[in-house]
């Protein structure tokens, strides 16, 4: 899970960065205030977890922004999961479905920049199994394995999420063009706080789609993602 | 952009290196065990019997030593007179005087082997009561061990005060037979397996409620905690 975590923190820097130079160029100007607007966003630091050959993780949500700072948001993912640590002398796997829905407050602190605050619901479904490996140390008797797998699995946790966002500039010379306002570039710092989820005893679930490790609980998560506005 | 782009690489490679679990989903090597400890139990006591007996006579020795002392005290207080009238002039006790002076040093002799004797028996007591101690511990050499069900052989090459008999994961009994001094003896536990997790997520398979089942030994004691789980439980056999 270190990588994962140099990999986000990294991302992060850089996501700063790029909004930091948003900022310099900004230049404050009056905008009509407008009664709703749809946009799409992906997480794209899933995607290059992905890349890297870590885990399969994919979400992307659809937003309705009212009067530019309120806005309802419906997420959905999906997430292949086997933490090396999961079981130290064997293999863990978790794959499922997660949705989560809520809603928040979105300011703008410039042109191109929003800082807002939010909550979520959220619901995963998904299967686990693992297996774990144990070598005779005496050699007197066969190596032992084994094996567990668990279906239909069901967690619920809340989150509440700190959302900062930039609009990405391709046209730094006209700052007004149409492509300055389509693509944005933004982080969700989400605290995540598990209500229920199926338990066993003794290996208990330990990653859940979505939540990540229910050993850590409340759990801080960093989703990195393109949002595209189209209106 | 294009900085960023070598950057996020090159710490990309970096967090890779560090991955903290290289060796992940590598078997956990383990047994779950139970402790044995063997008493020889007959040779403790034909040991203990031999010491009592030692004592006894060292005893004895130094009752005969008292007495010999008091007789020859008796025949220097006599051989005092005898000498006076030797040296008076009457030889009629000069004979007398030889056997006094011969009888003397004849229990001096007597007094001395005991006093030698019991020395010896002292030495051999301090002997046989370190080996009474190395016995009282346990310290024995098992010459052959084996698993009964599957005639696994286990090999304890060096004398040891306990040994750890491997239970076998994938049952509810383990019989072994074991060889000490030529003889063969057999003990057989029964147990239910269970599996945990502990923190550092490692899994493995103990055994609880462990029973000993029958055995061929003198007597046994079973010494564990509650629910007598395997690696805490210890069997001292009698032998």
């Amino acid at each position: 899970m270190r990588p994962l975590l140099y990999i986000s923190s990294f991302l992060l820097i850089w996501q700063c960065y790029s909004q930091a130079d948003s900022v310099a160029v900004d230049s404050l100007q009056e905008e009509k205030v407008r009664f709703i607007q749809p946009s799409f966003s992906f997480d794209y630091g899933k995607a290059l977890v992905r890349a890297a050959g870590f885990e399969q993780k994919y979400e992307g949500a659809f937003t309705l922004l009212f009067f530019d700072n309120y806005y309802l948001t419906g997420e959905i993912g999906t997430g292949d999961l086997e933490p090396k640590n999961g079981i130290e002398n064997g293999k863990y796997r978790s794959e499922g479905d997660y949705f989560q829905i809520g809603g928040g407050y979105l300011k703008a602190i410039n042109s191109t920049s929003k800082l807002g605050l939010g909550v979520r619901y959220a619901k995963s479904n998904f299967n686990d199994q693992g297996e774990y490996y144990v070598e005779s140390q005496s050699g007197s008797q066969d190596d032992y394995s084994e094996r567990f797998e668990r279906k239909q699995l069901e967690a619920r946790w809340v989150e509440m999420v700190l959302t900062s966002e930039s609009f990405v500039r391709f046209k730094k010379s006209e700052p007004e063009a149409r492509i300055n306002r389509l693509f944005s570039l933004g982080f969700h710092l989400r605290l995540r706080v598990m209500s229920s989820y199926d338990r066993y005893s003794p290996i208990d679930v330990y990653s859940v789609p979505g939540f990540g490790r229910t050993v850590n609980n409340p759990n801080l998560a960093l989703n990195l993602f393109l949002k595209f506005t189209p209106f | 952009m294009k900085q960023s782009f070598y950057i996020l690489i090159g710490w990309m490679i970096m967090a890779y290196a560090c991955d903290p679990c290289a060796d992940c989903g590598e078997p956990l090597r383990y047994d779950p065990t139970v402790k044995m400890v063997f008493i020889n139990q007959d040779s403790a006591d034909v040991l203990n019997d031999s010491i009592q007996f030692n004592k006894d006579s060292i005893t004895t020795n130094t009752a005969l030593r008292k007495v010999n002392t008091d007789s020859s005290r008796v025949l220097q207080d006599s051989l005092l007179i005898v000498d006076t009238l030797v040296a008076a002039g009457k030889e009629e006790y000069v004979e007398v005087q030889t056997r006094f002076n011969q009888t003397i040093d004849s229990l001096k002799i007597v007094s001395d082997s005991l006093s030698s004797y019991s020395k010896q028996l002292t030495a051999i007591n301090t002997e046989l009561t370190k080996i009474l101690t190395v016995i009282n511990k346990g310290t024995v050499q098992l010459q052959q061990t084996s698993i009964l069900e599957t005639g696994a052989a286990l090999i304890y090459e060096d004398s040891m005060t306990s040994f750890r008999l491997p239970l076998l994961l994938a049952s509810s009994q383990t019989s072994y037979q074991i060889t000490i001094d030529g003889i063969d003896y057999a003990i057989a536990f029964t147990y239910e397996t269970f599996e945990s997790i502990d923190k550092a997520r490692v899994a493995k398979v103990s055994a609880g409620n462990l029973a000993v089942l029958s055995h061929s030994f003198d007597s046994l004691t079973l010494n564990c905690p509650s629910d007598c789980i395997s690696d805490d439980a210890t069997v001292t056999v009698y032998f």
